[in-house]
């Protein structure tokens, strides 16, 4: 279960992060909302399909979950309860609207029920075939650049970017694999992300704060 | 393929905080860190861009259904916080309950467990107490109420 691994870290990170929130750090929600912000919009605008209203919507979603945080048990991924948050969040708009949403009630109830449905990520994958010709674009070019930056990588760098990003393998597994101490492969991940992040960074300049 | 790149030309670790946010994305970053990290003052708009682009690679690496390669809107953030600082909000400050895996391993070490444990011990022991001080006195006062006893016949 490679991915799941990755899943399971970036977990870890964000249950760091609301604890560091419940502590009184609204720091760590920012980078929360900073994580999640194009995902929540992206979820958002399927269900309204009201460009004006989504980036009010995702606001108001992030607000309810700050709201709510201390009853974030971990029990879930963050994102799966954030995802509830957004879909109630668009509900109870559309309904205060009394507008007839593009997707039927059934659908955003099966969306309610869990992400990882089958009905979800139907729609999410139809948000991505939604997605402009200009945000396919910006996706395509950032993604030339992360593999054109890793063809230029060194063998060590790329070899620990790999088992960490693709292989989803935490720092331990991969010190094992390379054989190397956990701080040589923090160290590394750490070197080749900050490479391959001078690489596309012309990229997400132009790209940040436009619409997706 | 390009020749690799010179180690030594590549970034090295950065006292500013950046690889403690790499670690972060990974899930690998300590406590003290994390503390360190997010008291950050000047460093702070350049570690928001490091963490969007950070994510950016590896949702670009993934290529993933759910991963969003667009990085963030830093004015929708701010917007978001802006908002929060106006209000009260309930639950912040109070510690949240950890999640079952945790729980269970912190409950064996819970420092309230174990003083529950001792107010325990020692209820039972007064009553213990307590009970055997008025079996005593009864035994005592037997043969008293016994010699105090009118004999009829």
């Amino acid at each position: 279960m490679l991915a799941g691994s990755s899943h399971t870290s970036s977990a870890h990170s964000d249950w760091l992060l609301v604890q560091r929130t419940l502590a009184g750090e609204m720091r760590a929600f920012e980078l929360l909302v900073l994580k999640y912000q194009r995902r929540v919009e992206r979820l958002i605008g399927r269900l309204v399909r009201d460009p004006g209203l989504v980036e009010d919507l995702a606001q108001e979603t992030f607000i309810r979950a700050y709201r709510a945080l201390a009853r974030f048990r971990g029990e879930s991924a963050f994102y799966t309860w954030l995802y509830r948050i957004a879909v109630n969040t668009a509900k109870r708009q559309l309904a205060e609207l009394r507008r007839d949403p593009v997707l039927s009630m059934s659908s955003l109830e099966s969306a309610d029920e869990d992400e990882t449905s089958g009905a979800t990520r139907e729609l999410m994958l139809q948000a991505i075939d939604d997605a402009t010709p200009e945000a396919l674009l910006a996706s395509k070019e950032i993604a030339q650049a992360v593999n054109a930056a890793m063809e230029a990588l060194p063998a060590e760098l790329c070899q620990a970017i790999t088992l960490r990003e693709i292989d989803g393998l935490s720092y331990e597994a991969i010190a094992r694999q390379l054989e190397c101490p956990i701080g040589t492969v923090r160290s590394r991940i750490f070197r080749a992300r900050e490479a391959i992040s001078a690489r596309i960074k012309p990229l997400l300049e132009r790209q940040g704060g436009k619409r997706w | 393929m390009n020749p690799p790149q010179n180690l030594d030309a590549m970034p090295t670790p950065s006292a500013d905080g950046r690889e403690s946010l790499s670690a972060l994305v990974d899930g690998e970053c300590r406590p003290d860190e994390l503390a360190v990290l997010l008291q950050a003052g000047p460093q702070r708009q350049a570690l928001d861009a490091a963490w969007t682009s950070y994510l950016a690679v590896g949702a670009a690496l993934r290529q993933s259904a759910g991963d969003e390669v667009r990085p963030p809107s830093t004015d929708f953030a701010a917007a978001v916080m802006a908002r929060l600082a106006t209000e009260a909000l309930p639950g912040v400050g109070e510690v949240a309950e950890m999640p079952p895996q945790v729980r269970a391993r912190a409950a064996a070490n819970d420092e309230s467990w174990r003083w529950k444990w001792v107010a325990g011990l020692a209820a039972c022991a007064a009553v213990a107490a307590f009970g055997w001080q008025l079996l005593d006195q009864e035994v005592a006062a037997g043969p008293e109420l016994a010699k105090s006893q009118p004999v009829t016949r």
